[in-house]
Parts: C-alpha cells; sequence; structure tokens
C-alpha cells in the first residue's frame, strides 16, 4: 500500500525523518521553511555581507551531509541553527571582522536565571523593533541571542541548544544586550 | 529566493555534489567520543591515585599534622608535575564533554568541580586498593619495564626533612630509623618533638620522621606512627627481630 504523505502539514521532524530514510525531496520542504529565516539570521549576525546567500546554501548542504545525526525525537530548529552559528562563525573567522573570546567568563559562574516570559506581548513586540533598528551597534556576543530570541522566536531552552551555552548565560547575555541598546538610544536622543 | 535557494540545494545533492553521511559514521564519531571520554577518565583516575599513593609511601601526606612548617612542606613536597598533568587532562576532558548538552548547559564551574570531584574521590579510592602497591614492589624489583621507572622517581622519591621507614631499633633519646632506600638514620627526640599522636613506637613500627637530615641524624621536629606496609617492601623485611614495647618515652 501507498503512503500519502501530505507533507506541508507535517511537522520538521517528521520531514527530517523521510530525509533520513532517503526521501531526498523532501529536504526542498525544509529549505523553503527555513531558508529565509536562515538569510535574516545571516544578515543580522553578519551584518552586511554579500555571500550571505552562499553561507545560506552551505548550511542547507552541511544540514543535508550531517541529517543522520539529527534525534528526530528532539527539535529541528535548534540543531538546524547550530549548524548555521558554526558556519557564520567560521566566516567571521575568515574574514578576521570580530574578535571572538576564546574562554567567556560569563560561562563559568550560574546566574539567577529571570523568566523568558517577562518580554512576552507588547513589551516583546517593542524590545523586537529596537532591536531590528540597533542590532549593528552590539558586539556579536550579544547580538546573536537577541536575534534568536527576538526575531527568530527561540526560547532560552534552544538557544542554550544552539550556542552551547548554559541557560542562564542566554539571560544573562539577553539582559546585558538590552541594556546597552538602551543606552545607545538614551545617547542619541 | 527561497525557490532558487531550494533549487540549488536539491539540484547539489542530486548530481552527487553533496552526500548524506550514513548513520554509522555518527555512531562511530559517537563511540569513538566516548571511548576517549572513558579512557581519559581511566588514565586521570589512575593519576590521581598514584599521586596519593606517592603522598603517602613518601610520607608527605602525613606532616602537615606537624603545624605550619609541616603544612609547608606538605606543600612544597607536592609532586607537582604530577598535579599539574591531570589538570591538563581535566581540562582535555572538560573540553571534550563541553559539546554534550548535559555538561554545556551548566556553568562551566559546576561541570569542571564534577570532574574534579569525581576524580578526587575515585583517586583517593583506587590509591587504598593494592593496585599501585603491588605495581610499587614490581618496579622496585625491576619487573615493571614501562611504568617502572614512574614509580621508582615519585614513588622512592628522597626529601631533606621528611624520613618514612621502619624503627629498627631504639636508643635512649630516641631510635634508628631504617628507611625504604635501605640507609639507617639516627632519629633524635627532643621535648619539643611533636608527637600528636602520643609516644608507643616499638620496633618494627613504620613511621614518618619530620626533620632536617644531618649526615646520618636527624633532628625530630615530629615523629607520627603510619599503618603503610609500603615501609614493608621485601628488601626492608630482612631486619632485626622485634624488640620489646618501650614502658615510657624516652625523655
Amino acid at each position: 500500500m501507498d503512503i500519502i504523505h501530505d507533507y506541508y502539514a507535517m511537522t520538521d521532524e517528521e520531514i527530517a525523518g523521510l530525509v533520513q530514510q532517503g526521501d531526498t525531496e523532501t529536504f526542498g520542504i525544509l529549505v523553503e521553511r527555513y531558508g529565509d529565516k536562515l538569510t535574516r539570521y545571516a544578515r543580522k549576525f553578519l551584518a552586511n555581507r554579500e555571500d550571505i546567500e552562499d553561507l545560506v546554501q552551505e548550511v542547507f548542504m552541511k544540514a543535508y551531509t550531517n541529517i543522520q545525526s539529527f534525534t528526530t525525537s528532539r527539535k529541528f530548529s535548534p540543531w538546524l541553527y547550530r549548524i548555521a552559528h558554526n558556519e557564520f562563525i567560521n566566516a567571521i573567522k575568515k574574514k578576521r571582522w570580530e574578535p571572538l573570546p576564546f574562554f567567556d567568563p560569563d560561562t563559568l559562574f550560574p546566574h539567577p536565571l529571570s523568566q523568558d516570559v517577562a518580554d512576552r506581548g507588547l513589551m516583546k513586540r517593542e524590545v523586537k523593533e529596537l532591536v531590528e533598528q540597533h542590532l549593528n551597534k552590539l558586539d556579536a556576543k550579544y547580538r546573536e541571542p537577541l536575534v534568536l530570541y527576538y526575531l527568530e522566536g527561540l526560547d532560552y531552552t534552544e538557544i542554550s541548544e544552539v550556542l552551547q551555552l548554559p541557560v542562564s548565560t542566554v539571560g544573562v547575555r539577553l539582559k546585558r544586550g538590552k541594556e546597552m541598546m538602551k543606552k545607545y538610544i538614551t545617547e542619541t536622543l | 529566493m527561497t525557490e532558487s535557494l531550494r533549487d540549488k540545494v536539491l539540484s547539489s545533492i542530486k548530481n552527487g555534489k553533496v552526500r548524506m553521511r550514513p548513520r554509522w559514521h555518527f555512531i562511530l564519531k559517537t563511540a569513538l567520543a566516548i571511548s576517549g571520554g572513558i579512557i581519559l577518565t581511566l588514565a586521570l583516575l589512575y593519576l590521581v591515585s598514584f599521586i596519593f599513593f606517592v603522598l603517602r609511601v613518601n610520607g608527605v601526606w602525613f606532616v602537615p599534622v606537624f603545624g605550619f612548617y609541616g603544612v609547608r612542606t606538605f606543600f612544597v613536597s607536592l609532586p607537582w608535575l604530577l598535579i599539574i598533568t591531570s589538570l591538563i587532562f581535566i581540562l582535555i576532558l572538560e573540553t571534550l564533554v563541553r559539546h554534550y548538552s548535559f555538561a554545556y548547559r551548566q556553568p562551566l564551574l559546576y561541570s569542571i568541580l564534577g570532574i574534579l570531584i569525581l576524580v578526587i574521590i575515585g583517586g583517593f579510592v583506587v590509591a587504598q586498593a593494592p593496585f599501585h602497591k603491588k605495581l610499587m614492589i614490581r618496579a622496585q624489583e625491576n619487573r615493571l619495564p614501562v611504568t617502572g621507572p614512574f614509580y621508582r622517581e615519585f614513588g622512592m622519591h628522597r626529601f631533606r626533612d621528611i624520613h618514612p621507614g621502619i624503627i629498627a631499633s631504639t636508643t635512649d633519646d630516641g631510635f634508628i630509623l631504617r628507611t625504604r632506600h635501605g640507609e639507617m638514620l639516627t632519629i633524635m627526640m627532643a621535648s619539643e618533638t611533636r608527637l600528636p599522636f602520643g609516644y608507643n613506637f616499638i620496633e618494627g613500627d613504620g613511621v614518618v620522621v619530620f626533620g632536617e637530615r644531618d649526615d646520618d641524624s636527624v633532628k625530630a621536629r615530629g615523629i607520627v606512627e603510619v599503618t603503610n606496609e609500603m615501609y614493608h617492601t621485601p628488601f626492608l623485611k630482612r631486619g632485626n627481630p622485634p624488640m620489646m614495647r618501650p614502658s615510657f618515652p624516652p625523655f
């Protein structure tokens, strides 16, 4: 009996499972779903680079190459964003645009975790607008979690998986990033 | 944009430019990482237990009971080369486990402390087992080809002011100590000699004497009795028959 799949009703994880079983064509649905998101993420993360389309294409190729390492019981988006993060970091290193610290003291000590529900609703929309306007003024260290949280809609745990950082450090970076932006805004007014 | 991206990615897959790595590749990679982690952990346990072992056989472990000078001598006499090597191993292990969610979700301090506590407790437990003692005896008898020099270098280290050994005979103001190197040292006790666990020594007892050596005699700052069988190595067992336990201290 033929199994007819309604691909567009399927979750990312179900589609990834089909790709793992050899249904190569369905990988295109994942590219469609995440193409624009990753391009936006790359633009915010890498600022004004010309090779963003090539980098995003490379991310999908790496995702396809390594799709068998994906566990379908876990969420697909943090796994894909992790590949994108690595690809973009490598791109930065190649061009040596920004210094990347080897060791970050924020990851050393535990920090009290502020709940991400505090930024829900109207306040989150306002901060999102500010993030879009003032993002380029921030260090990559603070820029990336802000993009992932406010623009890409990932939660603390998912960002922690993408950046491979403690959840509390993600909270600290988001808080500091917002404070820095507030400072820039106050200075420019 | 997304459609052209989709077409580009799919055409790269179809023309074989991009190939999916098989599942066994990742299973093998994970297996290698786990094996590496296990080997590194075992090496760390071995190293840390060896540190505890050499501290005990060299008598360094016991000197902090002799007050400020004892604590100072303890830190000066620590096998720093082995400790630094262990710390490097801990950093490598931390780097290895940092890629896994159970490690990176916690602050770095927690995972480093976790590894430290694990290897210190594990190393202490292994050091109590006869494992190192057996290897040490084999090394002394030149029957340990690879790690023999390692055991002889660290396990038979001579210190200027720490003298572990066995009481060969008692004298009016102390006793004659047979060291692990087969030397005979005259130990002189005085009223200021510290005896944290009292004086109840007889010939054949294992002791650690703390005090600076002058030729073949030592003016003891402190003495502590130890029940460490390593001081009774086959070489040192060839001693005089034990004397009667003295009924009172010799001062």
